[in-house]
């Protein structure tokens, strides 16, 4: 998987082409995924910079079930579940993007207690800043820094391991990750970056 | 069927239908906005255009719907406006104009839009443009929901019998359990899958093509869907010609 891979889980996709050249635009690879069970299963395989949530993404009935336990709301708007799932099988906050048509508060509670960003459609040109936004900022690249400044002021002590989740594979939690038999017809590899 | 509150106006289709027509003006706000800034290039601007206008002419079709829906209680109690007067329609060159509408979003997922038989001249009495509209819904929900690399099929022909006209619209989408085919056609009904979540249809798009059919042509529409594969077919009756 390429530094730069960015996975879009949304069943209708033509709607969001635009987004994918954008993406690609800024050197990103783009994969789409139409359905919960494909999303599932590539976000516990394959390490990806970012992963963008259609809300509304319809779910398989045993996903479903799933869903409940969270709440109404995960069922209601199961692309929460999934970004929930993501979230633990080692996703970072700022890797997890969730978007709906609308804005709504309870939605938006729910994701600053799950950690992940959450933004409107409707409006391109913001969406598109958010998403920088979100990309520009990379939890690693900090670390990175604190521990050569470490190294710079202690030479010779031990440093802590830092996992770069764009090169890395997510740390993954074997419990909680989501199962869904699903054909990956639905998987489509956008155009890749410059 | 949704409750419908006094003042007429049912908060939950039109949570939907907001849903709906969002996102294909998205869309096309995304792909306007793209070229704005320079992220498409002028080689593929044209490609790009004429997938923005498939999309917002997919959103005309569902704002017209809301505008019919706006229109029935006058039509129920017999007030017809004037551009719905009946005339003679000639039922294959509706049925190309509204499937060329959709050939953009079809190509998109692989799907055809075949008419089996355009050189045979049927003509019904009854609202082009109102027939038009009960075609591209059919052909909206056949692209929506249909799966990749299929075929949307229209068939007419006369049944000796009775004289009646018929069309078949069929396709490959999803399995209509039985027990829900008969409220297909209610408003505001939409499939058991779909009702857990806001995004998936209206459910004003057949309601509006049973009511189009049965107050300006005197005709009926059902739906087959015979195996849990996903053949799905709608058979619009016309009753016979005078």
């Amino acid at each position: 998987m390429p530094q730069e891979a960015i996975l879009i889980v949304d069943d209708e996709p033509i709607y969001l082409e635009w987004l994918e050249e954008f993406l690609v635009s800024q050197a990103y690879s783009v994969t789409f995924v139409e359905s919960a069970g494909d999303a599932a299963r590539l976000t516990a395989d394959e390490p990806f910079r970012m992963i963008i949530f259609d809300l509304n993404i319809p779910i398989p009935q045993e996903m479903r079930e799933l869903a409940k336990q969270r709440g109404e709301l995960y069922v209601k708007y199961p692309g929460l579940y999934l970004a929930w799932a993501a979230r633990n099988a080692g996703y970072r906050d700022r890797q997890i993007i969730v978007y709906s048509v609308h804005r709504l508060d309870e939605i938006q509670r729910e994701c600053d207690k799950i950690g992940c960003t959450y933004i409107a459609k409707g409006r391109p040109s913001i969406f598109k800043q958010e998403v920088l936004g979100v990309l520009a900022y990379d939890p690693t690249r900090k670390a990175e820094m604190k521990r050569k400044s470490a190294r710079g002021n202690s030479e010779g002590a031990a440093s802590h391991q830092v996992r770069n989740p764009a090169s890395a594979p997510p740390l993954k939690k074997a419990s909680s990750r989501i199962s869904a038999k699903a054909p990956a017809s639905g998987v489509r590899k956008g155009r890749k970056g410059k | 069927m949704a409750d419908i509150p006094p003042h007429g106006l049912d908060l939950a289709i039109l949570a939907n239908f907001v849903h709906q027509v969002i996102n294909p003006l998205n869309g096309v706000c995304g792909t306007l906005d793209n070229l704005v800034d320079g992220t498409i290039s002028q080689a593929r601007s044209k490609q790009r255009l004429n997938a923005a206008r498939a999309q917002l002419e997919q959103a005309i079709v569902l704002v017209r719907n809301l505008a019919y829906f706006s229109e029935m209680s006058a039509w129920e109690s017999g007030v017809i406006p004037a551009n719905h007067v009946k005339s003679s329609c000639l039922v294959p060159e509706i049925i190309i104009q509204a499937a060329m509408f959709f050939q953009e979003l079809g190509a998109t997922k692989h799907i055809e839009i075949l008419l089996e038989n355009p050189n045979d001249q049927f003509r019904v009495e009854g609202n082009a443009d109102l027939l038009r509209q009960v075609f591209m819904n059919l052909f909206d929900n056949g692209v929506k929901y249909g799966k990749r690399n299929t075929q949307i099929l229209i068939r007419t022909w006369t049944q000796r019998k009775t004289g009646a006209l018929l069309v078949r619209v069929s396709g490959r989408s999803m399995y209509i359990p039985v027990e829900e085919q008969q409220q297909l056609f209610d408003l505001g009904f939409r499939g058991r899958e779909a009702r857990d979540t806001l995004a998936s249809g209206s459910g004003l798009g057949l309601y509006i093509c049973r009511r189009i059919l049965d107050l300006f042509h005197s005709a009926t529409i059902e739906v087959e869907s015979s195996s849990p594969v996903g053949d799905i077919a709608f058979l619009i009756r016309f009753p016979v010609q005078s």
